[in-house]
């Protein structure tokens, strides 16, 4: 395509803005670059597992104490 | 909620003609994306082309930040060739700007690249090594090049590794 200065490396289709390559679907793939299955199968299947080892780390972390709260303070009344 | 996409772009020609995930970084004589290096080999004494590549975070998924980007190769060259980058992790020179890939001796490419994986971010964002994506976007470019003496032989194969550090 002419003056197209974004390709998509799958389907090779050509765009003349970032933004429509991000928004087309690709014809190898059936994904758009937006899909994490656009990188294939393998690459969804890792950012899978990355995801549920940062769930597992969060839950392992132990909890902060509870902040004593502040002690009150006492107003001399107006007289 | 899913991890980020992230993909591997490759700019090539003089007009800067940006392919979006590449499939193959393969290194040869001749200035083309997901290249065959049986059919472009690259001549001993001779460099490759430069390789202008980056990330590219195509969605966030629900993460709020992308950053520390660390960049290396793993597996032996053939003998007589070098790998040269412009990935570092101190002294960093900002990001570099596109021009066309030549065969020349890189101005840009004059780090060794990294056989394991680095300490410390070694390529940045928005020219920094401290930078983040907080959004779609993409990172400074990597410059590689691939430099050889007389007596390189053929036929090494090795894996460039891409990492980030991605915060929920």
């Amino acid at each position: 395509m002419a003056n197209s200065r974004n390709v998509c490396g799958q389907c090779k289709e050509g765009f003349e803005t970032e933004e429509q390559y991000l928004d087309h679907q690709c014809s190898e793939t059936g994904f758009t670059p937006r899909d994490p299955e656009n990188l294939g199968q393998r690459f969804a299947e890792i950012s899978k597992a990355a995801i549920e080892r940062g769930e597992e780390r969060k839950n392992e972390q132990p909890v902060a104490a509870m902040a004593k709260p502040f002690p009150r303070m006492r107003r001399p009344l107006s007289r | 909620m899913c991890a980020a996409t992230v993909e591997i772009d490759e700019a090539n020609g003089a007009g800067e003609t940006l392919t979006h995930n590449i499939t193959d970084s393969d290194m040869g004589n001749t200035d083309a994306v997901n290249m065959d290096p049986v059919a472009f080999p690259i001549t001993p004494g001779s460099n490759s082309f430069e390789k202008f590549q980056k990330l590219h975070v195509t969605a966030m998924g629900g993460s709020s930040k992308i950053d520390n980007l660390k960049i290396w190769r793993t597996g032996a060259l053939g003998a007589n060739a070098s790998h040269v980058t412009n990935a570092r992790t101190a002294s960093y020179g900002g990001a570099p700007t596109y021009a066309t890939p030549t065969a020349s001796a890189s101005s840009l490419a004059t780090q060794t690249m990294p056989s394991s994986v680095p300490g410390t971010a070694n390529l940045g964002i928005g020219g920094s090594l401290t930078g983040s994506l907080t959004a779609t976007g993409s990172s400074d470019y990597l410059v590689h090049q691939i430099q050889t003496t007389g007596s390189a032989v053929a036929g090494a194969t090795t894996t460039m590794n891409y990492q980030y550090d991605e915060t929920a």
